[in-house]
């Protein structure tokens, strides 16, 4: 048996059990229940096929291939690390992967909040609107800025802390929701009439500053 | 000589072969992300890390050796650091353990936090 018949079978049968590993992990892109799943795979992918480079390389002998792998895995890598933040910034769905969904170990203050203060922002615009006269404010303005809290914690994850943390989020922006608006409504009393469609923090503070001064 | 080339050659394949095979076994086998990461990013790396090496030992050139060698450190480094941040991310947003796993020091530490 001379050696290049010893390498070339070596060879025949890494690409054998290298082809079954590629099928398997495509199985698993293709099955995998979440998102991180399939990312795992796509990389095991990447490390497979440097392996089948590697083998042909040995089989036809030009060993510029060593190079494409080397790229390969670069590529691969860098996909990756980009998948991995995009799953950091992502969140996980619920539901996802089929099991019922359960509460996260998350600190409270995370990004779950977030959402709700762009929400909340047009409810505030909203409120100096049903009221000329600027009397009944203060009744409506904690009652319409605190009902989408609740609701946007949605679904499971919303902890006792959670939500209590979003309540007093959502009282201290009543608060200041409900100053702004009998401002924005005093102002717009003498003026034209106020545009809806603006991000109420920073129109309404104008008004009131300028109310002050006389 | 050439025969003993040829045949560390072909131990080196077989291994890698066998290595990323067994990779592909654990990925489908193994019950949550982070186990199906302990099998792919472990195993999947030596096995294809090695068959990098058979490429250059098969070349019988220094050059093409130092390169395979230079992709096969590359590999080795980068493939540990993707599949760190990949589990941090995936367990940050909040994918859960399997049933059976034992212990989870991430959660206890960032409730700590």
């Amino acid at each position: 048996m001379t050696a290049q018949a010893i390498t070339q079978s070596a060879v025949h049968f890494g690409l054998v059990v290298l082809s079954v590993a590629f099928l398997l992990t495509v199985w698993r892109v293709i099955r995998g229940p979440t998102l991180p799943d399939r990312v795992i795979a796509l990389d095991m992918l990447v490390g497979i096929v440097m392996g089948f480079i590697a083998l042909i390389a040995i089989r036809t002998g030009y060993t510029l291939y060593i190079d494409i792998a080397i790229s390969l895995g670069l590529v691969g890598f860098l996909a990756t690390v980009a998948l991995a933040r995009f799953i950091l910034s992502r969140k996980r769905r619920e539901g996802e992967d089929g099991s019922p969904p359960e509460p996260l170990p998350e600190r409270p203050d995370a990004t779950v909040e977030q959402p709700a203060t762009p929400e909340s922002i047009p409810v505030a615009s909203e409120a100096p609107e049903p009221v000329p006269a600027g009397t009944a404010t203060p009744v409506a303005a904690p009652a319409a800025t605190a009902r989408p809290s609740p609701s946007k914690s949605e679904v499971t994850k919303a902890s006792a802390a959670k939500v209590k943390i979003a309540k007093a989020k959502a009282r201290g922006k009543a608060a200041g929701a409900d100053q702004t608006a009998s401002a924005s409504a005093a102002a717009a009393a003498p003026a034209k009439p106020k545009p809806p469609r603006k991000p109420a923090a920073k129109p309404a503070a104008k008004p009131a500053a300028k109310k002050e001064t006389p | 000589m050439d025969i003993i080339l040829a045949l560390i050659t072909a131990l080196l394949i077989i291994t890698g072969a066998v290595f990323t095979f067994a990779a592909a076994v654990g990925l489908n086998r193994l019950p949550d992300l982070y186990a199906r990461m302990h099998a792919a990013s472990k195993a999947g790396t030596v096995g294809s890390a090695l068959m990098l090496i058979a490429v250059g030992i098969h070349a019988a050139d220094l050059a093409i050796l130092a390169r395979s060698f230079a992709g096969f450190l590359f590999f080795v480094l980068t493939a540990p650091v993707s599949a760190h941040l990949l589990a941090k991310a995936a367990h940050e947003s909040g994918y859960p353990l399997s049933d059976i796993s034992v212990q989870d020091e991430m959660r206890r530490r960032q409730e700590q936090v």
